[in-house]
């Protein structure tokens, strides 16, 4: 592959809005208006602001600063937004298990050329009240939604190899060897636009120690633990170092992305992925 | 013609393509359906880094005169011969091609409630159109009788209607019109400028993309050196693929009257039609016009904009006298003809009895 695909692993709820809505929600998170897959747009930006001078020129890398006047240089890396990959839900047998689709999962292995594993997940049927997964278990719980379960070895080798890169806690990487399922597009779909968690906020009057007429609103957030990915690559301006130095200096790291940092949202864990 | 190939362009989330004016912070731009321009810029870029020439922001890289025959420049577009672009989807390894829809075409709901798509009929008078004088295209009915509302024709509906058998036009739903937003972040403060911020709309698609057609094997040859190109505004990422195709849409109809539909661009000396209203020796008898577009594009090498022209859109449809003998005729008379504007399809007509 060309690029370096960057997978998120949500330490804490993420939000990346997209601004004011009309609705239930006030301060909805942005997602793909056909499939309304959750995205974050951003990355770039967050990855500057992430990043010290220090480590990695970042001007080269991601290009000059907009607003001074003058017209801006583009970056040397292209960065595609940050898809989802695995959404965790809960379940009264396992605490939580990550769900994905094969739309989701396509988009994902087409950037490692896996041919043979795409044309496995093409040719699995999955009804409205099917799931995919790793053991042998007759049904499988989403939230309150039971689902029959049918085991494929496809899903084994991709949890297996995933599992190994996603994680150092080995908790983490033995929960991802048997708690993924794959639900069909249109289930994933509902799923990812209900299941995410929505918080009410206030605003409290300084002087009278009460809410303020008028101050409650609705925040959304893709819950701790979804594992997110994105994918950046060199432009015909790089030197063919870029993605290196970039590597260098993201592995690993947790870093703040989206909106509610003060709040402690936003920590995402790096890796590099290579399946 | 020689054998048709398809080059598809899948972006991997979403594409944009600016409206032809400065954008500035605090805007919000439209993107618009794509000239040629963009893909023929990318696919040159995406060659030249395939043959290691070292590029810099606003500088024309230097090519020898062998890989300038190739890869062409702003002004030649060298072996790279391209017709479109034009929208596909894919669900399940199965592709749908959709073209623009011809601009002749109205709905003609029967008294059982059927619906049938009809062409317009050629009706012999005269009228002022600018300074020339010109036939119509003319709805014959005058009850039951319904404008369309899709502004596409899948190929296999091409076939159809070009066979003059029964067809209709579709919207492809492969794809959304989002709104995107974009800020600037402070460089010591993870919040935003205040003023820096813009909108602009992008297509987004589920499934497929674009693609070109092109009848050159040395066009497929380069082509296949890349995988992948950087297409449009924000260098979004497209992955490239070449198949063959399953249908020459450009070959002549066995019809007795002719109509020509434009399902790329066209630049003419006359605005909406070549001087004088003749594509060489043949006449152009009417015209079902689609509304003009702007084309222009940025240059990169020199950080400017290019020129601005108002062409013919895709959709119109030119009634002709007779049929040319060879394509040349009616290509040749659009300016950028070698980028594949003024490239047309074949469709027929019945005059109004």
């Amino acid at each position: 592959m060309e690029g370096k695909v960057f997978l998120m692993y949500a330490e804490t709820e993420l939000h990346a809005g997209k601004g004011m809505d009309i609705g239930v929600l006030d301060l909805p998170i942005q997602r793909e208006r056909k499939t309304k897959f959750p995205i974050i747009q951003g990355i770039k930006g967050a990855l500057r602001a992430n990043i010290d001078n220090d480590k990695l020129d970042k001007e080269k890398i991601f290009g000059s600063e907009p607003g001074d006047g003058e017209e801006t240089k583009p970056g040397t890396v292209a960065f595609s937004e940050a898809k989802i990959l695995l959404f965790p839900v809960r379940n009264p047998e396992r605490l939580f298990i990550w769900v994905t689709c094969p739309l989701v999962l396509i988009r994902f292995l087409r950037n490692f050329e896996k041919k043979d594993l795409i044309k496995h997940v093409e040719s699995t049927q999955i009804s409205d009240s099917e799931a995919v997964t790793l053991d042998n278990q007759s049904s499988v719980w989403i939230e309150d939604i039971k689902l029959n379960a049918k085991k494929s070895d496809w899903l084994l080798d991709f949890a297996e190899k995933l599992s190994i890169q996603a994680s150092d806690i080995d908790y983490i990487k033995n929960k991802l060897k048997k708690d993924i399922v794959v639900v069909n597009d249109n289930i994933f779909s509902q799923i990812v636009e209900t299941m995410t968690n929505v918080i009410p906020r206030v605003r409290i009057d300084r002087e009278k120690g009460i809410v303020e007429t008028g101050a409650l609103w609705y925040e959304e957030y893709l819950p701790q633990d979804t594992i997110m990915y994105f994918i950046a690559r060199e432009t015909v301006y790089s030197d063919g170092n870029e993605l290196n130095l970039l590597e260098n200096a993201l592995k690993d790291r947790v870093i703040s992305i989206g909106g509610k940092e003060t709040l402690g949202k936003g920590l995402v864990n790096l890796k590099v992925v290579n399946l | 013609m020689n054998e048709l190939y398809a080059v598809y362009f899948q972006p991997e989330d979403w594409l944009a393509f600016r409206e032809n004016r400065r954008f500035n912070p605090g805007d919000s731009v439209k993107s618009v359906f794509p000239s040629p321009f963009p893909f023929y810029g990318a696919i040159r870029t995406a060659l030249l880094k395939k043959y290691n020439v070292k590029l810099f922001y606003h500088k024309k890289p230097e090519l020898s005169q062998e890989l300038l025959e190739k890869i062409g420049d702003e002004n030649n577009p060298g072996l790279i011969k391209l017709y479109g672009p034009f929208l596909y989807s894919e669900e399940n390894g199965i592709k749908k091609h959709y073209f623009p829809a011809p601009k002749n075409i109205y709905i003609y709901e029967h008294d059982s409630n059927k619906t049938e798509y009809k062409i317009m009929q050629y009706f012999d008078t005269e009228i002022k159109f600018e300074d020339l004088q010109l036939g119509l295209a003319w709805i014959p009915e005058y009850d039951n009788v319904q404008e369309i509302g899709e502004n596409y024709i899948e190929l296999q509906e091409l076939v159809n209607l070009q066979s003059e058998k029964e067809f209709v036009l579709s919207n492809p739903e492969n794809f959304e019109i989002e709104s995107r937003l974009g800020i600037a972040l402070e460089k010591s403060y993870k919040k935003s400028k205040e003023g820096m911020i813009y909108t602009m709309t992008i297509y987004r698609f589920k499934n497929g993309g674009f693609f070109m057609l092109t009848d050159s094997r040395e066009t497929v040859e380069e082509l296949s050196k890349i995988d992948f190109v950087f297409l449009g505004s924000k260098q979004r990422w497209c992955n490239v693929k070449i198949e063959s195709f399953p249908y020459n849409v450009f070959q002549k109809i066995q019809s007795e009257n002719v109509a020509i539909e434009l399902i790329t661009p066209a630049i003419y000396e006359n605005g909406i039609t070549p001087k004088e209203a003749k594509f060489g020796e043949i006449r152009i008898k009417a015209v079902a016009a689609n509304k003009k577009m702007a084309i222009s594009g940025w240059d990169y090498t020199s950080g400017k904009p290019k020129p601005m022209h108002q062409a013919v859109s895709p959709g119109t449809v030119y009634y002709l006298d007779k049929v040319p003998e060879n394509d040349e005729v009616i290509t040749n008379q659009s300016l950028y003809n070698q980028f594949g504007f003024g490239r047309f399809v074949y469709i027929p007509y019945k005059p109004f009895e």
